[in-house]
């Protein structure tokens, strides 16, 4: 089944090099939607339920916390699962995300291995796993 | 309540559009049957439980309780404890469109409404098929009854301390009183039991709670008579105070839910101890009601006295020292501690640090290194529980069941001090005490059988713990029957849990025990045999991280292997990435 990830980020470049990670860590058939703020991101939302959501903290419009507050708010999209990329050191907002239960916070600056391992991790194998704890 | 506008706008969105959907599945339910119905059931039951996710994530509290208890609504008709007919999917499709009109509100906010919403959906689980659309309109009528303004002593925290203070009394009581029945009379263990009623009584008598007091004081004047040798330490008297220890933990626990302190029948508990052991009352002043306050308080002052006499070199009550953190702060200091753990590293793996060689910041770098990894040990264990405390339960409850079914078991525990994480110590007691009922039960013969068997007429459990691979391994070990293959082949294929032709690996075959509803028990007795308890032990497990596997040897016995996880996954901080 092909697998839809938004990334959420300002900068276009770092969404390419997001994209181009995931590609090469072997998950095949899968539909990138990039934005570039919160604001966009949950546009998209209304139309797509996607298998995985990458996002950025500092955007413009609405930030990264802001989204995923939403995101979780909202019992129709609160299981699709969050990388959240963050700059390292700030352990106030690492603690923040923590508490908002996002399945993964990516600490900057990461290593290509580093997202393919998530990659794999959240759209491979791991989405299995998900929907084994979903049943009874 | 701490949330905003625009969230719970988004909240009341989605969760209008899955209510929607609800309600479409539950029209779909009455027409299936049997079987066909899991699988709307489970969508309904997801659906559920992401609207649960969501509101408690933007703390709505009622509204999450309201959910939950549709959702047991749920799992009971899958269960098949309750039946589908038009009517209770009638009534489960009017909780939910209630639950729409009120999230629909533009100013929804917490009410009562909800609140009704959820007492109506507790009447349609008890089969109370009350009609739900009265039950908002009558908002006058719902009383939010906490029953914290009941308690009527000073302050919270002492309430808290005095609590955690008598459950520990009576747990060295209770402790004492199973070595004494095992080894005889024992001055020191005894006098360690007599201390902690003594000191239990004192307790209640400054929080003014009456009944407790008196059964507690009844409780000292017989065991004052243990202590002097003029009653025998048997099975007659060890069971008695055990059972009333039983009681004041039942009060002690009633104050902690509702803050009632009155037991009705404290009058009924001291005749029949007087009954029992009318010598131990002969010229006492008990057990009249009005016991007046200064002749209870000479009668402490001898025992003080006494008391304080006696040496106090029993090792059993060396005590530690404590006193309470709040969870929160220590939380911060584990945080922290992660964080400047990670620091470190990020200081000493630096490349341009590692480039220099010189000595002594080399030998600067180990020591931080050291220190740090010390310090996250340290935090580490801060959240950790000795097994202890558990296993002693299990000994009781051995006890407890051995003199009920008439079989004769010993309890050995092995790897006591083995450690776990608090919350995880108090998610695998159920699971424990759900496989040692099960071995009490089923597990070891009756001491006839035994011998019949050649074996020892009394049977051992063994419940063992140990920190191995990062994980902690518990397991419980019968020399019982053992498992039956060729019962539990042809209960399964009765059941239609496996086919008749499928062949199984003695993995799986013991795996089966652990099927909801499965049990090879002919007859359900109180202890068990019904197959729900095998089943809660393997989702408590599953639900903490944890894995189950089962050994048996039939005519040898079966042993339960539960591997935990070290810390519960995500509860402090999430690995770092």
């Amino acid at each position: 089944m092909t697998k839809k990830v938004i990334i959420a980020d300002d900068s276009a470049l770092a969404r390419a090099f997001m994209i181009k990670c995931i590609k090469v860590s072997g998950v095949s058939d899968c539909i990138f939607i990039e934005v570039s703020n919160g604001l966009e991101a949950i546009e998209k939302l209304k139309e797509v339920i996607p298998d995985l959501l990458i996002t950025d903290i500092n955007m413009p419009k609405l930030n990264g916390i802001d989204l995923v507050k939403t995101i979780k708010a909202n019992p129709k999209l609160v299981d699709i699962p969050i990388v959240v990329m963050t700059s390292a050191g700030n352990s106030e907002q690492r603690d923040e995300l923590e508490r908002l239960n996002v399945s993964q916070i990516l600490a900057k600056p990461f290593t290509p291995k580093d997202v393919m391992d998530i990659a794999n991790n959240l759209l491979g194998n791991g989405n299995n796993k998900d929907a084994k704890e979903e049943e009874w | 309540m701490i949330y905003n506008k625009n969230l719970l706008k988004e909240f009341s969105e989605g969760a209008m559009e899955i209510s929607a959907e609800i309600i479409k599945l539950l029209d779909e339910l009455p027409a299936n049957s049997g079987s066909e119905l899991g699988s709307p059931l489970l969508k309904i039951h997801k659906y559920i439980k992401n609207l649960i996710k969501s509101s408690e994530f933007i703390w709505l509290e009622n509204t999450a309780k309201f959910l939950k208890q549709a959702d047991n609504i749920i799992v009971a008709i899958k269960d098949n404890r309750i039946e589908v007919n038009e009517t209770l999917v009638k009534s489960v499709k009017e909780l939910f469109i209630k639950f729409e009109e009120i999230i629909k509100k533009e100013d929804f906010e917490e009410s009562k409404a909800i609140f009704t919403l959820k007492q109506a959906a507790q009447n349609v689980e008890k089969g109370l098929l009350i009609d739900v659309k009265i039950l908002p309109e009558a908002k006058e009528t719902v009383i939010i009854n906490d029953g914290i303004d009941k308690i009527p002593v000073s302050d919270d925290d002492m309430l808290q301390n005095f609590i955690s203070d008598s459950n520990e009394q009576l747990n060295i009581a209770e402790e004492a009183f199973l070595l004494l029945k095992e080894r005889g009379f024992d001055l020191e263990i005894m006098n360690s039991a007599y201390r902690q009623i003594h000191s239990f009584k004192g307790n209640c008598g400054f929080m003014q709670f009456d009944d407790l007091m008196q059964i507690s004081h009844t409780m000292e004047n017989i065991m004052q008579f243990m202590r002097d040798k003029k009653l025998e330490i048997n099975k007659k008297s060890v069971s008695f105070m055990l059972k009333y220890i039983d009681v004041l933990r039942n009060g002690i626990a009633a104050i902690e839910q509702n803050g009632d302190s009155s037991i009705p029948e404290t009058e009924e508990y001291i005749k029949k101890a007087i009954n029992l052991f009318p010598e131990c009352f002969i010229g006492s002043n008990i057990p009249a009601k009005a016991v007046k306050e200064m002749q209870v308080l000479k009668q402490d002052e001898v025992v003080a006295k006494n008391l304080t006499q006696i040496p106090n070199s029993n090792a059993h009550n060396i005590k530690r020292q404590d006193f309470r953190v709040d969870l929160e702060k220590l939380e911060k200091i584990i945080n922290l501690t992660d964080e400047l753990v990670i620091a470190e590293n990020k200081v000493s793996k630096n490349p341009e640090i590692l480039k220099i060689s010189n000595k002594s910041l080399n030998r600067s770098i180990s020591n931080l290194q050291k220190i740090c990894n010390s310090l996250q040990d340290a935090t580490m264990s801060l959240c950790m529980v000795q097994l202890n405390g558990l296993f002693k339960k299990m000994t009781r409850l051995v006890y407890d069941l051995s003199n009920h079914i008439g079989k004769k078991i010993n309890l050995v525990t092995v790897g006591e001090n083995t450690e776990v994480d608090k919350s995880i110590f108090e998610l695998i007691n159920d699971p424990l005490v759900h496989i040692i009922r099960n071995a009490c039960d089923h597990g070891i013969e009756t001491p006839a059988e035994r011998i019949a068997a050649g074996k020892n007429e009394t049977g051992t459990i063994t419940i063992s713990g140990e920190n191995k691979n990062g994980a902690v391994w518990i397991s419980v070990k019968d020399d019982g029957y053992g498992f039956n293959k060729e019962k539990i082949i042809k209960k399964a294929i009765e059941q239609k849990l496996i086919s008749n032709k499928s062949k199984l690996t003695n993995e799986e075959i013991a795996k089966l025990v652990l099927r909801p509803g499965f049990s090879t028990a002919e007859i359900v007795s109180d202890i068990s045999g019904r197959g729900v308890g095998m089943d809660v032990v393997q989702k408590n497990i599953e639900n903490i991280g944890g894995e189950i596997a089962i050994k048996s040897k039939e005519g040898k016995g079966t042993e339960f292997i539960i591997k935990i996880p070290f810390k519960r996954i995500g509860k402090y901080r999430k690995e770092k990435v």
